[in-house]
């Protein structure tokens, strides 16, 4: 997962500004960055790889050609992840899928486990299932914000400009998408 | 304050089935970006008779290359080949003729441009354009079309396929290129900064290649053969 910190963002003032005019080498600069957080935003939504990889390469022409309109002191990061993640919804809508994101435990988050950890490796392995699971059950509103924060590593300022919303929506949406997560995990535990 | 619920959907994220992104950045073939600028009136002009082809060319090039078929042809320089899922709709009447520039003798042709120009043993007519940097050489060869120009590392050709074109990589003598053939295309050009596009019916079976410091493409070959024929026979 790309959980890249702040101070990247402010190295990447400096190859934004050559970007919008027109440095190519600067925006494939910008796109080794940030490429992976957009791709897996994409993919969340999608559940398809083939359908993310088209719709984050979309997202990085889009995002090049609307770079004459962003302004250079803004974050890049989450601009992007926020066009990667509407052409991965309009991908979804466009193939009649329904709505919620893709959260699938990988089947080899279990490796070189010795004897003596594989037991409670197991139970924790059911235990992100549950967690997994759980999250599934939310609205996609709260499954947004909180694979934002949380499965993409965004702070809550780039959730922000990720999802379309004010800081504070972002802050009041995720408590209290956590606390219907809780009253879920303690009604099934 | 992180509290265990939080750390425990970090954790999740961490290990959330999630394939390893591609490298967009190394093989992405980005549009040329239009210009916010005001054209001036005998520029204008010129765009107001192309402005429905520019804007279908704006909205095609905004489709990126697709996951199976990016042919950023071998290196090729001064060309890209990019498949999109379907091509867009060419309003009739729309689509700009191909301008080849200015009409020279044959014998002008190999030294008209800021490059040494290769000649096809049998061409009917010889045209030099300037609307690239280097000059563009056109010669007409029966219904075929050769036009040459220096390779650059900024694509001056940008050729849209849809998944009906069979594209071919080959080799022409030592050089590297593409075929293209069977199905619809579309080429695009950049030129002065702006976008031209050229229609589907004209471009034909298409070969590109590169040669030394040179991009040659054929348009309107019979056949990849007939083709292949026509660029070992330049010189």
């Amino acid at each position: 997962m790309n959980s890249r910190p702040q101070d990247a963002e402010s190295g990447d003032a400096g190859l934004v500004v050559a970007a919008i005019a027109g440095d190519q080498g600067a925006y494939a600069q910008l796109l080794e960055r940030h490429q992976a957080v957009a791709f897996r935003a994409a993919y969340l939504v999608t559940g398809s790889r083939a359908e993310a990889e088209d719709a984050a390469q979309e997202a990085c022409v889009k995002a090049w050609l609307a770079l004459g309109r962003f302004r250079p002191e803004a974050p890049f990061r989450p601009w992007l992840v926020a066009i990667a993640m509407n052409e991965a919804r309009n991908r979804r809508r466009g193939s009649g899928r329904r709505a919620g994101l893709a959260l699938r435990v990988a089947t080899d988050s279990m490796q070189s486990l010795t004897a003596a950890s594989a037991e409670s490796e197991v139970l924790a392995a059911e235990e992100r299932e549950r967690l997994a699971a759980a999250v599934a059950a939310l609205s996609e509103a709260d499954q947004l914000v909180i694979a934002a924060r949380y499965f993409l590593g965004l702070s809550e300022a780039e959730a922000a400009t990720a999802l379309g919303l004010r800081r504070g929506t972002v802050k009041s949406r995720l408590s209290r998408a956590l606390e219907r997560l809780r009253i879920r995990l303690e009604e099934r535990p | 304050m992180t509290d265990e619920l939080e750390l425990r959907l970090r954790a999740l994220g961490a290990v959330l089935e999630v394939p390893a992104a591609p490298d967009f950045a190394a093989k992405i073939v980005l549009p040329p970006r239009r210009r916010d600028r005001r054209p001036s009136v005998a520029r204008r002009t010129l765009a107001l008779a192309a402005a429905a082809t520019l804007l279908v060319s704006a909205s095609a090039m905004a489709v990126p290359v697709t996951r199976n078929a990016v042919l950023d042809v071998l290196g090729l320089r001064g060309a890209r080949v990019v498949r999109v899922p379907s091509l867009p709709p060419i309003a009739p009447g729309a689509a700009a003729r191909l301008k080849l520039g200015q009409r020279i003798r044959l014998a002008q042709a190999r030294h008209a441009a800021a490059f040494t120009a290769l000649v096809p043993s049998h061409a009917d007519a010889a045209f030099v354009a300037h609307d690239v940097a280097g000059g563009r050489i056109s010669f007409l060869v029966g219904s075929d079309l050769v036009i040459e120009l220096r390779a650059s590392s900024r694509p001056y050709f940008m050729k849209l396929i849809d998944p009906r074109t069979h594209a071919k990589l080959l080799r022409v003598g030592a050089s590297p290129g593409v075929y293209l053939s069977g199905g619809l295309h579309e080429v695009l050009f950049e030129a002065g900064g702006s976008v031209r596009s050229e229609p589907v019916e004209l471009a034909g079976n298409v070969l590109l290649w590169q040669r030394g410091p040179l991009t040659l493409r054929i348009e309107g070959a019979r056949s990849l053969q007939a083709a292949l024929t026509l660029a070992r026979s330049l010189r």
